[in-house]
């Protein structure tokens, strides 16, 4: 009887466990954009106007305004064929948030 | 890139009817862009990154100065009339990649000379960084300038590799894209000097009027003295460009330069 409550408690045990864990994995990691510190010539608003005008401008000209960097060029293009962009505008909006 | 110009060919061809599909207003073109790109931003977001003064020029330049833009206002033409405007899409977004990594490690290098020279403007101005902004974001627009001239001048060896039936046209098209590039140069520096002219004309009105306080007066003055180039020049000097020696520009284009820029982002200094 003892010996039954006892493997019962450890089959619980080992069920609470296995939620735990999938529940765990069931929440993912935040993007790694979403939290990687940026440097000096980089922010989530600039990649997606280097984005915007990739697609739609004159990036090069922004460029030479000093409206996007290199970097946020170059980040933009790793973006959008990487599939990612959505990690900047997500980062961009929780930056804009919290001004 | 060419979604713009193919839309404004578009546009052109039906007399003005789509002008939806090339938003008149920056924000809707802002989410149209992001959205054809598969980001979804909220209506914050988009006029945030649409309060960006100069965004409307770079939008709008794409239209009215950008390389090859007949050949590529007919190439959108044809495309209107059979393609699929994804597939098109796709392929401009792709031609817009090609085209920024064909220049892209000139790009880095001006950029990371003329932050540099910022950086140091900044730490010397103890609090007036913002002159620094100004000075150098003509800086950079003429870097930007000479960039472009530089690298289509490096073109010239590879168009004398190409078979000899070739090489006529090819060479034909350089020299079209670096007459307006030399172009864009001159219109670059004489827009700059004007501008440093013309922040120089009223400090010194500034300070005849006795307006501005001996401290803040002599500021100005030092960071008035710095033409283009982050170079100390004498005050009055314009430092308009010489249109009969562009080689020395063209030999050190981002050494001997003027121009600036706003290295630490668009001229808002300590943003980033």
């Amino acid at each position: 009887m003892g010996r039954r409550a006892s493997l019962a408690a450890i089959a619980a045990l080992l069920t609470a466990l296995a939620v735990t864990a999938c529940s765990a994995a069931a929440s993912p990691a935040p993007h790694p954009t979403l939290t990687r510190e940026l440097p000096s010539d980089l922010s989530a608003r600039g990649v997606l106007l280097a984005a915007v005008l990739l697609s739609e401008g004159d990036v090069e000209r922004a460029v030479a305004d000093g409206l996007v960097t290199p970097a946020e060029v170059d980040e933009a293009i790793r973006a959008i064929e990487g599939g990612e962009l959505d990690a900047w505008a997500e980062r961009a909006e929780r930056e804009l948030a919290e001004d | 890139m060419g979604i713009a110009v193919g839309t404004a060919a578009a546009v052109l061809l039906v007399g003005g009817i789509g002008t939806a599909a090339y938003a008149d207003d920056v924000s809707s073109t802002v989410s149209l862009a992001l959205a054809s790109l598969g980001v979804e931003a909220s209506e914050e977001l988009v006029d945030d990154l649409a309060e960006e003064e100069l965004l409307d020029d770079a939008l709008v330049e794409d239209l009215s100065d950008g390389d090859d833009l007949a050949e590529e206002v007919v190439d959108d033409e044809e495309s209107i009339a059979g393609e699929d405007a994804e597939e098109s899409g796709d392929e401009d977004l792709e031609e817009s990649f090609l085209a920024w990594n064909e220049r892209a490690e000139l790009w880095r290098t001006a950029f990371a000379e003329v932050k540099d020279e910022f950086d140091a403007c900044r730490a010397e101005a103890e609090g007036g960084s913002g002159d620094c902004a100004v000075t150098f974001s003509g800086r950079l627009q003429v870097a930007f300038a000479e960039t472009l001239v530089e690298f289509l001048e490096s073109q010239s060896a590879a168009i004398a590799a190409l078979p000899e039936d070739e090489r006529a046209a090819a060479q034909a098209k350089l020299d079209k894209r670096l007459d307006r590039a030399l172009e864009k140069l001159d219109r670059t520096q004489e827009r700059v000097a004007d501008r440093d002219a013309a922040r120089l004309e009223r400090a010194l009105t500034k300070l005849e009027s006795g307006s501005g306080g001996d401290d803040q007066g002599e500021g100005e003055g030092e960071s008035l003295e710095t033409d283009s180039t982050g170079t100390p020049e004498k005050p009055g000097k314009t430092d308009k460009p010489d249109k009969t020696d562009k080689t020395d520009k063209l030999e050190n284009p981002n050494g001997g330069g003027n121009g600036g820029g706003k290295p630490d982002h668009a001229g808002k200094p300590g943003e980033r």
